[in-house]
């Protein structure tokens, strides 16, 4: 590869003067007097602007290939901001947390429920936290029938309240018994009574409508729902 | 003549919903924000995807814009930071292997003074000699001749002084004018 030197490589102008050229070639000098008087005594100067102006030139011709498709990119970016918006639109809301809602108060107002529906002795009702209070009363032979008692982890997630992460509800839906299913549909009733409405879309908000359907059938004494008896 | 609406028209429009005034500034600035891109990145690959998240980025953003500031400034100043955040990635990536481009910057012709460059060599030639300007003049000559800011623009979008940006852009030039003279293409 040969170097080409130009005659006045050896005395290039100063960097200020290439500064002064540089913004000079740019529009950026509000007064030309200064570069016009160093173009005026310096031959160095002169070829320096000539070859800043030449280096422009061949700068942009070489860049000319340097492009994408316009309508390619503008269709690609208007398709992802369309994507964030729906996205945005269309996103379930988390499910919340039912705050500050005692276990025994939804297990008492389930049991009252059923109680006033005519058919389920109170005592058989034994009110302890959570999975262990639906173990026990399912072992003592209540309302759970123990042969059909969900499995622990399932409860768990009803529990928790983790149901986008449970396959559990469906399962319920076709398998439990009704009046198991009236326990649940206490706890899926207190959350559509939120005043913030539902919270949920999709499957698991559908769900959840039909048991707060069956829920208020049963309570208006809908014969297609019968309450079942102790 | 038609008259163009001004930037912060159109981002008041985007902001009340108007899709297709989102899409005029897209049009508008697109091609010039690649370049911009490429030019830092060196990647048409990479300068797609981050011109694409500017814009996304620019839209996510439109409630909490103001016309205090010239949109261009907002705009390559984001780009910018994509770019070169994108090239901090791809460098740690990259920290062991070597980088194709290179070993290919090493084989560009055009090495006699006489030399008569076809496109694609004097696109490679350029590629090499900006690639031989270093941060941070390389924004401030890229802002200067893709995105046709003045001076006063640039030194807003890079936040710093207007003769900074007078010294950055001067130095960038004397590197490429004198990589140029190198492969021949400058008396």
């Amino acid at each position: 590869m040969s170097i080409v030197s130009h005659p006045d490589e050896k005395h290039p102008p100063d960097p200020g003067q290439q500064e002064l050229l540089s913004a000079w070639l740019d529009g950026e000098l509000s007064d030309a007097g200064e570069v016009e008087a160093l173009l005026s005594t310096s031959p160095e100067a002169r070829m320096y602007l000539e070859q800043l102006q030449k280096a422009r030139t061949l700068y942009h011709a070489g860049r000319q290939r340097v492009s994408c498709d316009p309508e390619a990119m503008i269709g690609a970016i208007i398709n992802r901001v369309r994507q964030e918006t729906e996205a945005v639109e269309g996103a379930p809301r988390p499910i919340p947390k039912r705050a500050g809602l005692p276990w025994e108060w939804v297990a008492a107002a389930a049991a009252l429920l059923i109680l006033a529906a005519g058919g389920v002795l109170l005592q058989q009702v034994r009110f302890t936290p959570g999975m262990q209070r639906a173990e026990e009363t399912a072992g003592a032979g209540g309302w759970l029938p123990a042969d059909e008692k969900i499995s622990d982890t399932d409860l768990a997630a009803i529990l928790d309240e983790n149901f986008a992460d449970s396959t559990v509800l469906p399962d319920l839906w076709e398998n439990l018994p009704e009046e198991e299913l009236l326990q649940y549909a206490a706890l899926w009733e207190d959350e559509t009574a939120s005043p913030d409405g539902p919270e949920d879309s999709g499957l698991w908000w559908e769900q959840a409508e039909q048991l707060a359907a069956f829920f208020d059938s049963t309570v208006f004494g809908d014969p297609e729902f019968p309450v079942p008896q102790p | 003549m038609k008259v163009e609406p001004d930037d912060w028209i159109l981002i008041a429009r985007a902001k009340s919903g108007d899709a297709e005034a989102f899409a005029v500034l897209v049009r508008r600035y697109q091609a010039s924000v690649f370049r911009f891109c490429e030019g830092l990145l060196a990647s048409r690959e990479d300068a797609e995807e981050v011109t694409q998240d500017c814009f996304v980025t620019l839209y996510r953003a439109l409630h909490r814009l103001e016309p205090r500031a010239q949109f261009t400034t907002l705009l390559f100043g984001s780009a910018r930071n994509l770019a070169l955040n994108r090239l901090r990635d791809r460098r740690r990536r990259q920290h062991r292997e070597q980088d194709p481009r290179a070993a290919a910057a090493t084989t560009t012709p055009c090495a006699t003074p006489d030399a008569v460059c076809s496109a694609e060599e004097l696109a490679g030639v350029i590629r090499e000699a900006l690639d031989t300007v270093p941060e941070p003049f390389r924004s401030a000559f890229l802002l200067r001749e893709e995105a046709n800011m003045d001076y006063a623009s640039i030194a807003e979008t890079l936040g710093c002084p207007t003769g900074t940006v007078r010294s950055r852009i001067a130095r960038a030039r004397e590197i490429i004018r004198a990589k140029l003279t190198e492969k021949g293409l400058l008396p």
